[in-house]
């Protein structure tokens, strides 16, 4: 019982456990998009970020409301950018709870609705160009929104970002982050139901027909535009959900949090887990998360007493990336499929027949 | 009086012909391999980058002049190129792999090359930003103010005398028209018996020695670092797609956005107030607008007269 206990409260353990549900919620999004409709969203990052700064932004703008701030030094760019204002933000939540679960959920649902917003227009390039050329487009989108937020004041305070969140459980002291892990992997557990329950809905199987045969799709009357445009906006909902997530995790929202690598990351979980399997892609983010957080120095010495050679603890933090990139190479070269291979969709008119075919046979034997 | 603003234009215009030469040298090695093989490779970007720590270790390790560091640069890249289609891309190919899963895959490479060189700048001191020993030194002071030094004469040099020597390969050599043929028709480039696999060898290679080049001048005029070649890499893009990915239109691609992208930034600087931070917004709009309204590029120069030779 008190290992349990002292296993609920050990920081790593809650790290891995909320970074996990973090990456499994992003991870299904890409998958949507990527393994069930085909379309290499290599912006994921670009959704993931609008998440994250709609909570910090909206997180940071109510706070110093309710605290009625009154910076004294004010350089421009929102209130919440402002000096001082982080330490006013943290300081709310830790006093209201009402303000930290109230702006938690509200960010989670304004989030989702900005990503979605933004995937439908992202989905526009989505209906002309190549997967290969499309792939590089959202990289450039992705790209192009990393600058602007980390050179424009307004509203994302630049590379200062914006600073102080909290998880909404901060007023329960040293118990707020056991009490977030559970949410989060609560909230991860709801959105691996939505995704298959979507995913083995007529709807899903719209995606998988737009993603094997456009005209085919087309001629049995699903408009391969508007299937897309709707998998963008599932996914890059879901993909801001997590941003929110990481957001309140990490009390911070900063540009360079966003680089394309975290959309590589998703890429190689779905890939080593099995592309358009959802419960391969638990598979692949437990597994690279493990890697994601166990290859670091200070992990492996302090935590578990692993010495490491000097040259080791200055480049550990380079090679699990290198052990990310071989795992997206060897995938494609020696299973494609994945650990776990895609399975067709549980459709139930099919499991009918089968059961009365079965039957039939058995009754014609009899 | 000549204004300062003039003055201003001119450097940017001068430096802009750098980064062009260096944008149609790397789009190039993109434009012949993603023709050749249909590999649209983020790995190149990474060539890059190793051709600027090639260079470095020649001249410091070991002690070589400018030209023999510029050669290993070269040659290391290549043997790299080279190697990773060996092992990567030529298998995927073999198994009938498709366009996107290149792509993935070339990203693959990219991260285990990336951050290998990562890995071992970071534990070795010094490693980690890099510049030639060797400056380049100063040809001409126009007007007081803007300097022009070897490198603003060195790499358009190197980007015409590469085009040169590129359209003598294309066009007089059978192995010029051998990576014609299959960059065009793969199947009927085999069926009329070209040897594909020599020339799927010879494009990497040649992707990679002019990444390589790239690679030894960026770190002779700027630092290297090991992000180096990646920060350059949707400008290269930009380059390949502008150019739609044909082998001319790259080059002048390539150059134009060298030369668009920094008097652009400076003029938006001057009269607009826009900060110097969003140059490379310049590559990334002119890239996405150039794939949503013009897929097939803005300068195509496909043919090069052997039509008429035929």
């Amino acid at each position: 019982m008190v290992d349990a206990l002292s296993l609920l409260m050990d920081p790593l353990f809650i790290d891995i456990m909320i970074i996990f549900g973090i990456y499994l919620i992003l991870s299904l999004s890409f998958n949507i998009e990527y393994g069930f409709t085909g379309i290499p969203n290599l912006g994921k990052v670009l959704f993931y970020a609008v998440g994250a700064y709609v909570a910090g932004g909206l997180a940071g703008w109510i706070a110093l409301r309710l605290a009625a701030f009154t910076p004294q030094q004010h350089l421009g760019g929102p209130l919440y950018c402002a000096y001082g204002a982080p330490q006013t933000i943290t300081e709310v939540f830790k006093t209201n709870p009402a303000f930290a679960l109230g702006v938690f959920l509200l960010s989670m649902v304004i989030g989702a609705a900005f990503g979605a917003v933004l995937g439908i227009l992202a989905s526009y390039p989505a209906l002309r160009l190549r997967e290969d050329f499309l792939a590089i487009t959202l990289l450039a989108f992705s790209e192009i929104g990393r600058l602007i937020t980390r050179t424009e004041e307004w509203p994302v305070c630049a590379h200062y970002g914006i600073r102080g969140l909290s998880t909404p459980f901060a007023w329960l002291g040293e118990y707020s982050l056991t009490v977030y892990m559970f949410l989060v992997l609560g909230i991860a557990a709801l959105m691996y139901m939505l995704a298959e329950k979507l995913v083995n809905s007529p709807w899903g199987r719209a995606l998988k027909a737009v993603r094997d045969d456009e005209l085919a799709a087309e001629v049995y009357g699903k408009n391969p535009a508007r299937v897309r445009a709707q998998a963008m906006a599932v996914g890059s909902a879901m993909a801001a959900v997590a941003g929110t997530l990481y957001a309140f995790y990490l009390g911070s929202v900063m540009p360079d949090d966003f680089m394309p690598i975290v959309t590589f990351l998703a890429i190689a979980m779905v890939m080593l887990g099995g592309t358009a399997n959802n419960r391969g892609v638990v598979v692949g983010v437990a597994v690279l998360v493990l890697v994601d957080r166990l290859f670091n120095a200070s992990v492996l010495e302090r935590k578990f007493g692993i010495p490491l050679p000097d040259y080791l603890s200055n480049s550990i933090a380079y090679l699990k990336y290198v052990v990310i990139g071989l795992v997206i190479v060897l995938i494609l070269m020696f299973g494609p499929q994945g650990l776990i291979p895609e399975k067709p969709l549980k459709t139930p008119i099919v499991e009918e027949t089968k059961k009365k075919l079965k039957e039939s046979v058995e009754g014609g034997e009899g | 009086m000549v204004p300062t603003l003039a003055y201003t234009v001119f450097r940017a215009i001068i430096d802009g012909l750098l980064e062009g030469s260096l944008y149609a040298l790397m789009g190039f090695g993109l434009t012949i391999v993603f023709r050749v093989t249909r590999v649209a490779n983020f790995a190149h970007a990474e060539y890059v980058t190793y051709g600027a720590y090639a260079a470095y270790v020649a001249m410091v390790a070991w002690g070589l002049g400018l030209v023999p560091a510029a050669i290993v640069a070269a040659l290391v890249v290549a043997g790299v190129a080279l190697a990773s289609d060996e092992l990567v891309f030529k298998p995927l190919w073999r198994r009938g792999s498709t366009p996107l899963h290149f792509l993935v895959a070339s990203i693959g490479v990219g991260l285990v090359l990336r951050f290998s060189l990562q890995a071992v700048a970071a534990s070795v001191p010094g490693y980690l930003n890099i510049r030639l020993p060797e400056f380049p030194s100063t040809l001409a002071i126009i007007g007081g103010k803007v300097a022009i030094n070897v490198v603003h004469a060195l790499a358009p040099l190197l980007a015409l005398g590469t085009t040169a020597a590129l359209h003598v390969l294309f066009t007089r050599t059978k192995l010029g028209k051998a990576m014609r043929a299959t960059a065009s028709n793969p199947t009927l480039a085999r069926i009329s018996g070209i040897n594909v696999i020599m020339v799927r060898r010879v494009t990497w290679i040649i992707g990679g020695l002019l990444a390589g080049l790239s690679g030894f001048i960026i770190s002779y005029y700027i630092q290297a670092n090991p992000e180096v070649g990646w920060n350059f890499l949707l400008w290269m893009f930009a380059a390949a797609i502008a150019g739609g990915f044909t082998f001319y239109g790259t080059i002048i691609a390539g150059i134009i956005l060298g030369v668009v992208g920094q008097v652009a930034i400076i003029l938006a600087g001057y009269y607009l107030g826009v900060t110097t931070a969003y140059k490379p917004a310049i590559a990334l709009v002119i890239m996405v607008l150039v794939l949503l309204f013009r897929p097939e590029g803005i300068i195509r120069i496909q043919s090069l007269g052997l039509r008429r030779r035929a």
